[in-house]
């Protein structure tokens, strides 16, 4: 039983870890102009397609080690789903800024539904995937009677690592450079941070690229992890990653990357003890559990309707 | 500025979007994935490159112009036509138009083929569908993504009240429509305080469970493999469409056996339900009820606050879209005789939602002619079908920022100040 | 008639709409160089619009705005604040989350941070208390500290024009008499003060010159002095 536990929580680690570098876009996106991003997963999902482009195209080009490949991927990848970031903010959201919160929503499913297909058609539509990079790991723990053991791979270490990284590299953009704190004030003020000379167009579309430029670091990590995907992968990921960012919270970083990781355990315990059929069903219904009950999350700030 | 410092502008600007466009579309249209290898397709990546530089340059070029841009900002500049006021009475024009357009439905499935008539049930599916969706998106205002989780309680409800009981279409397709009503009053409960994005997401995990629900649950539903109905599953009110059973419609009839008998019944049936729905949400729009959607659409603090029970009318909404949703449903079974989860992903919900938009919020007519195109579209053009989808997307985008309340006029209904 | 470069700030003519409502009709005014003019109005005259659309907070529809002699009318709001333009905004926006020196901090953003522990130093002296709260969040402030605050970050970008709206609004007497002390002084180093208040006696004690604006248009324009003792003013705007 030990041995599950432990291997449950190391799973749920590294999947939390990738839903809160997912929710991060979500809940700036929303902090700042006060709308869900629908098409975020999808362009984590466009990262997928990048990585598994890049790798193959690198490798074709010269045999590398590994930790060069996927620092040279990551390289690639960021810069691309960030400007994918940039672009979509500027097409389907900038002109919509001050129109109602229903049209900028439906909005943002078109978008999604654009990119799916933008992938599907240009990509095709069956699934694709990498070969594995990096294969072993540490053994935790070994149950003395059924000799099972609990493994913490060497894919779920660089998760942990990377995910790390980013995240004390946010915060520390956020807490303490200028730039950070203007992305604050226009989340709690655009007009006064307008007249204070914040730029906030600009302070807009940095937090577009810093969300998407994160779900890109996510998607090589996934990529990484399980091999495997399809055009499809952002619809779900998408929703767990905003579940995740509800859970914390919407509006607060370090809520969406707590949410993130409860959200991965939980998800984890249940299916591993629970049913792993309904792991989604679980996650949807916490989610609409805490919409309902507790809609400001573990640390977010409560939303004031101004009549 | 000057002239020339403005094109030496409008050039850098160029520039730096043909870089964006080079960095988007060349890794994910020059190289397609082909397993673990790749292969270069380099020339459609040119080609989108090139001709959006070209189209972003010239449309610099016409804002440039003085003698272009008029016109140009004339047609692309936002438009929302604010809701006009009905006039009192239809046109004789218009009501002889309507005369024909119900006249020729009618008599079209007599004269079309096979396959044409299964796409116009289809159609008449999605007008039922979004005719129940814009109850809840256009009058009450409440962006529900969800609503594919009504469409399948109405089509499982008719397959596996068969599977069970063997109970025949048309005294199930009505338990199966309540059902979904019932379903639509649960959900309505939990987001009665919310509004916006969080219903849009709350509704959209609700639709996802549903389908989770439908794809795991296989002692009950059977998962996966979806039911399967008995052909021909539909009968005439009892008297079934079978071709070798002795008391069968042909056979009663004296007329000779054919397979579109029952299709062209099917279609007929819901052309008789769709016309009453229309008839129906015509008339909800002038009623208290309407009008208080009205008022919660616009704002819920004033809505409420004039003394509207915003629960009930919430309550109504939702019921009443998964009511429709539920017929619409009940019929997809009976015209597919096959159901399964696949049938109802979030897609569906996106299509219908898409249509509603197009068709302009709220605005009945619209709705019936978007979604009947939409449905048409992708199979007069078969080329475009694979990238429906991607078009539906864009629709969406454009719509929104271009005319966001749909291409047709929202029409208010006049109330007489004397008429007491 | 070309901009006079004696004035710091120029308006001519502005019309500003919110809808269908015109909320500024033809609304000229100048400012020279180390004056302190107040504007002074009854509710809704359209004082704040008025400083706001110096702002571009509403659209203009018609008019100019000339400052230094450069027209700045179709200038974005970031962009007003770099030439040295500074507002103090009816009911402070101060960054409720965020700590007293964060706010102070985003003053300095039109300049940059060369100068910034300099600027510190004095907003520190010249308010006290914000060097004792300067880790704490600003919401948690009392209402003249908020204020104290919201003019000390509007001092940090250096501005040679100050604009003020309603500095008084909600506080206590005494505290207002410190604040517009503390105004006096900072006009005497060389910097611009356009103030709109409602306590009339109090702006107009303090100042060279007074507008009043009633319905959206300017009505009278004349010395401080005598608009203290202008019978219309004290009847309309001054209580007894």
């Amino acid at each position: 039983m030990m041995w599950e536990i432990i291997q449950q929580t190391v799973n749920g680690l590294a999947l939390g870890s990738i839903y809160g570098l997912i929710a991060i876009g979500y809940t700036m996106v929303y902090g700042i102009i006060g709308m869900i991003n629908f098409a975020h997963g999808d362009i984590y999902m466009l990262g997928a397609y990048v990585t598994a482009i890049s790798i193959a195209v690198i490798s074709s080009i010269a045999s590398m080690p590994v930790v060069l490949l996927l620092s040279l991927t990551v390289l690639i990848v960021v810069p691309i789903t960030a400007l994918h970031g940039y672009v979509l903010e500027k097409i389907a959201y900038k002109p919509l800024r001050h129109a109602q919160k229903l049209s900028a929503l439906i909005t943002a499913i078109g978008m999604s539904l654009f990119l799916q297909n933008y992938i599907q058609i240009s990509q095709g539509a069956r699934n694709q995937g990498i070969p594995t990079l990096i294969s072993g790991g540490f053994t935790l723990w070994t149950d003395k009677i059924s000799s099972l053991s609990a493994v913490m791979s060497y894919t779920q270490v660089v998760i942990l690592v990377v995910t790390l990284v980013s995240m004390l590299t946010l915060a520390y953009v956020i807490k303490s450079t200028s730039l950070g704190r203007q992305c604050r004030s226009t989340q709690q003020d655009q007009m006064m941070s307008a007249m204070l000379g914040v730029n906030t167009d600009r302070v807009i579309s940095v937090v577009f690229i810093i969300g998407a430029g994160l779900a890109g670091v996510g998607s090589v990590l996934v990529t990484l992890n399980y091999g495997s995907f399809d055009f499809f992968i952002g619809f779900i990921a998408g929703i767990k990653a905003f579940t995740a960012a509800v859970l914390g919270g919407i509006g607060s970083v370090t809520g969406a990357m707590l949410g993130g990781l409860l959200l991965g355990m939980s998800e984890s315990f249940f299916s591993g003890l629970v049913n792993a059929d309904y792991k989604d069903v679980f996650a949807f219904g916490l989610l609409i559990f805490f919409m309902v009950f507790k809609p400001t999350g573990l640390l977010g700030t409560p939303e004031v309707t101004k009549v | 500025m000057s002239k020339k410092e403005s094109y030496k502008k409008l050039f850098k600007q160029t520039f730096l979007f043909f870089l964006v466009t080079v960095f988007i579309f060349v890794p994910l249209v020059g190289i397609k994935l082909l397993g673990w290898k790749y292969s270069l397709r380099i020339p459609n990546a040119l080609f989108l490159i090139f001709g959006l530089t070209v189209i972003r340059f010239m449309i610099g070029v016409i804002n440039l112009t003085p003698r272009l841009r008029g016109p140009f900002r004339k047609v692309f500049s936002q438009v929302s036509y604010l809701p006009h006021v009905a006039p009192t009475s239809i046109s004789q024009r218009k009501k002889s138009l309507l005369f024909l357009v119900i006249a020729l439905s009618f008599v079209l499935p007599f004269v079309i083929e096979q396959y044409w008539l299964s796409v116009m049930i289809t159609a008449l599916i999605y007008v039922m569908l979004s005719l129940g969706l814009n109850i809840v998106i256009g009058f009450a205002g409440l962006l529900d993504l969800g609503y594919v989780a009504f469409f399948a309680v109405g089509a499982y409800g008719v397959a596996l009240l068969h599977h069970f009981f063997q109970i025949d279409f048309w005294l199930a397709m009505p338990i199966a429509a309540f059902l979904a009503m019932l379903v639509g009053g649960l959900l309505a409960f939990p987001v009665l305080r919310m509004h916006g994005d969080y219903l849009a997401i709350v509704t959209l995990g609700f639709g996802e469970i549903i389908r989770l629900l439908l794809n795991n649950w296989t002692e009950f539903t059977r998962g996966p493999n979806g039911v399967i109905l008995p052909r021909p599953y539909i009968s005439f009110f009892g008297i079934p469409f079978d071709k070798n059973s002795p008391n069968s419609f042909h056979n009663l009839l004296g007329i000779e056996y054919s397979l579109s008998h029952k299709s062209i019944f099917l279609y007929l049936c819901l052309l008789l339900i769709v016309i009453a729905v229309t008839y129906f949400c015509l008339r909800l729009k002038k009623m208290p009820l309407g009008r208080s959607w009205e008022a919660l659409r616009e704002d819920e603090i004033a809505c409420r606050s004039m003394g509207i029970n915003h629960v009930t009318i919430k309550l109504f909404a939702f019921g009443l879209g998964a009511f429709f949703g539920g017929i619409g449903g009940g019929f997809f079974a009976a015209l597919t005789e096959f159901v399964s989860p696949s049938s109802f992903t979030f897609i569906e919900s996106a299509l219908v939602v898409s249509i509603v938009v197009l068709g302009g919020l709220g605005s009945i007519p619209g709705v019936i002619i978007a979604a009947v195109v939409m449905t048409l579209l992708p199979e007069v053009l078969r080329d475009i079908a694979n990238v429906r989808v991607l078009m539906f997307g864009v629709v969406m985008v454009v719509m929104m920022i271009w005319r966001p309340r749909g291409l047709t006029r929202v029409l208010r209904p006049r109330f007489n100040k004397t008429s007491k | 008639m070309s901009p006079n470069n004696n004035n710091i700030i120029e308006v001519k003519d502005l019309d500003v709409f919110y809808g269908a409502i015109q909320a500024l009709r033809k609304v000229s005014l100048s400012i020279k160089r180390g004056e302190i003019v107040s504007l002074i109005g009854a509710n809704g005259a359209g004082k704040s619009t008025l400083l706001n659309s110096i702002f571009k907070i509403p659209t203009i529809v018609g008019g100019s705005i000339h400052y230094n002699g450069d027209d700045i009318t179709a200038l974005k709001t970031h962009q007003i604040s770099r030439l040295g333009i500074s507002l103090v905004p009816e009911g402070r926006h101060i960054f409720p989350r965020m700590t007293v020196l964060e706010n102070l901090l985003l003053g300095c953003t039109p300049l940059g941070f060369q100068h910034k522990d300099e600027d510190l130093k004095r907003i520190f002296a010249l308010f006290a208390v914000l060097k004792e709260r300067k880790d704490q969040a600003a919401g948690t402030l009392s209402g003249g500290e908020q204020q104290m605050l919201a003019v000390g970050r509007a001092l940090m970008s250096r501005p040679k024009l100050l604009l003020l709206d309603e500095p008084s609004l909600g506080l206590a007497p005494l505290i207002i008499r410190d604040i517009f002390k503390t105004l006096v002084s900072i006009a005497k180093e060389d910097t611009t003060i356009f103030l709109v208040e409602q306590n009339a006696r109090m702006a107009l004690k303090i100042s060279t010159r007074g507008y009043l604006l009633v319905n959206g248009k300017i009505e009278i324009e004349d010395s401080a002095k005598n608009l203290i003792n202008n019978p219309e003013v004290v009847e309309g705007y001054m209580g007894k």
